[in-house]
């Protein structure tokens, strides 16, 4: 057997019959193939997308970043719009002086301490802190202040942050104290101060919406029996804030509208964040209609809020 | 002209080639109707991203990596039987002569393993050069030679096997 021979060979093996049926099968089943991979491809990718969307929604639930509150005091300033002639008529905050000395609250039915302590402005970048401390007492971040302010300038005015140097007191109770705190993960304060306000904004964040619920309740809890001064309002009363993402909001504390005398405590709570807000009313934002004064304090708290 | 049409066109013209390629890489009818319907699937299935020119060739690598792919899957399975389909009918000696060639070239090429008879299919029924059949089933050249030749001297020993018997 030769090639040539092997090639006359070849050539008369009977072919096998290929007619037009076995062309329609092929290109239908080549169609459905096609359609099939298309399938699995689309399926496959909606398959991924909804892990990812999942999963990117656990993450969001699970861990929800505290927002900076030095973005949301920029965005709304806490200085009343206050009459130059109007006087001061408790210790506010200093925020001419490097270091400046703070009347920290002490009780919602009593004025603002005349005891001040000293402090010390830090520089730097504000930072999450993860709490990992004693759980009857606030992490080192509760309290302390990351921005420096130097002058009085008009954004140190605006913008003032300064040194909370006091564990913060709902009726003469430290909210350090509050056992609700044990599930508290991260914390942040901050102080507000300019002019003739005093804002002390804390961000807390919480294990679980459940325990930021817990803490919430203690706070007006203690509030509710917390005796009160027959001149002040006493209040533990639902934000004006309708129409603000956010679930729940109270006031707790009291102050008198009208007058100087009063501390107010603004709690906001949305999933397993909280922020506390502790203002301290003086002068010329006691002469302002509650609910504008209210809004002033409330504001920091939604716009934080809002970011959550 | 629609890409079907073009298809159907394409199968046409060359049903002839394609049929007795895959008789010869299979050896029996059976197998060799099932090749040549999954290759027509799969080349349909890229048609339009075959290089004009270039279907027949196209399709031919198809068939001989079907038919290698299957070898290796059934190799442990039992070998395939011999077709029975052509055996004489005993009506003439130009049929005897006919269908003892076939016959032949049948069993010499069921001594060979798949890719030695796709390379022998190439290089004798497609008459393509050394290279090409190289470049075709992607080996290399001295593979094809030295594959080529090994076949031969086996389908020759088949066929003498074959010869002996008959004269016996």
């Amino acid at each position: 057997m030769n090639e040539n021979d092997l090639r006359t060979m070849f050539q008369n093996v009977p072919p096998v019959e290929i007619d037009d049926r076995m062309v329609q099968v092929a290109m239908r089943e080549a169609k459905a193939r096609r359609r099939r991979v298309a399938l699995a491809v689309v399926s496959g990718a909606a398959a991924l997308a909804l892990v990812a969307g999942v999963g990117l929604w656990r993450a969001r639930t699970d861990s929800v970043a505290i927002p900076d509150p030095r973005t949301s005091a920029t965005t709304t300033d806490p200085t009343p719009t206050v009459s130059p002639t109007v006087p001061p008529t408790t210790t506010a905050p200093p925020t001419t002086t490097p270091t400046p000395t703070i009347t920290p609250p002490s009780s919602p039915s009593a004025a603002p301490s005349t005891a001040s302590r000293p402090a010390t402005a830090s520089a730097g970048a504000t930072t999450v802190a993860t709490y990992s401390g004693p759980t009857t007492e606030l992490p080192a971040s509760f309290g302390t202040v990351k921005v420096k302010v130097s002058s009085d300038s008009e954004r140190g005015r605006a913008t003032g942050y300064e040194v909370l140097a006091a564990p913060l007191v709902v009726c003469g109770l430290p909210v350090s104290d509050a056992p609700t705190l044990k599930k508290l993960t991260a914390a942040r304060t901050i102080v507000l101060s300019a002019g003739e306000t005093y804002n002390a904004q804390s961000v807390l964040e919480f294990a679980d919406s459940t325990s930021a619920s817990a803490f919430v309740a203690e706070m007006k809890r203690i509030q509710a029996a917390c005796p009160k001064k027959p001149t002040l309002v006493a209040a533990t009363r639902p934000l004006p804030v309708t129409g603000f993402p956010m679930d729940e909001g109270v006031v707790v504390g009291s102050y008198t509208p009208n007058t100087s005398d009063g501390t107010a405590f603004y709690l906001g709570r949305k999933g397993k964040v909280v922020v506390v807000t502790v203002g301290i009313v003086v002068a010329a934002l006691a002469e302002k209609p509650q609910s504008e004064a209210d809004f002033l304090f409330t504001a920091p708290i939604l716009n934080v809020l809002s970011q959550v | 002209m629609t890409s079907e049409q073009q298809f159907t066109d394409f199968v046409q013209a060359n049903r002839t080639v394609l049929g007795r390629t895959a008789m010869l890489l299979c050896g029996d009818r059976a197998t060799a109707e099932d090749l040549v319907q999954e290759a027509l699937i799969r080349t349909f299935q890229t048609w339009r991203k075959v290089e004009p020119g270039k279907e027949l060739a196209y399709l031919r690598r198809i068939m001989t990596n079907l038919t290698i792919d299957r070898w290796r899957r059934r190799r442990f399975e039992a070998p395939p039987q011999a077709e029975h389909e052509h055996r004489p009918d005993a009506r003439s000696a130009a049929a005897f002569d006919g269908v003892d060639a076939r016959d032949t070239i049948a069993r010499s090429l069921r001594a060979l393993s798949p890719r030695e008879r796709a390379m022998v299919v190439l290089r004798y029924y497609h008459d393509l050069s050394e290279a090409e059949v190289a470049r075709e089933l992607g080996v290399s050249l001295g593979t094809v030679k030295s594959t080529c030749s090994r076949a031969l001297a086996k389908m020759r020993v088949e066929q003498a096997t074959a010869d002996d018997r008959r004269v016996s």
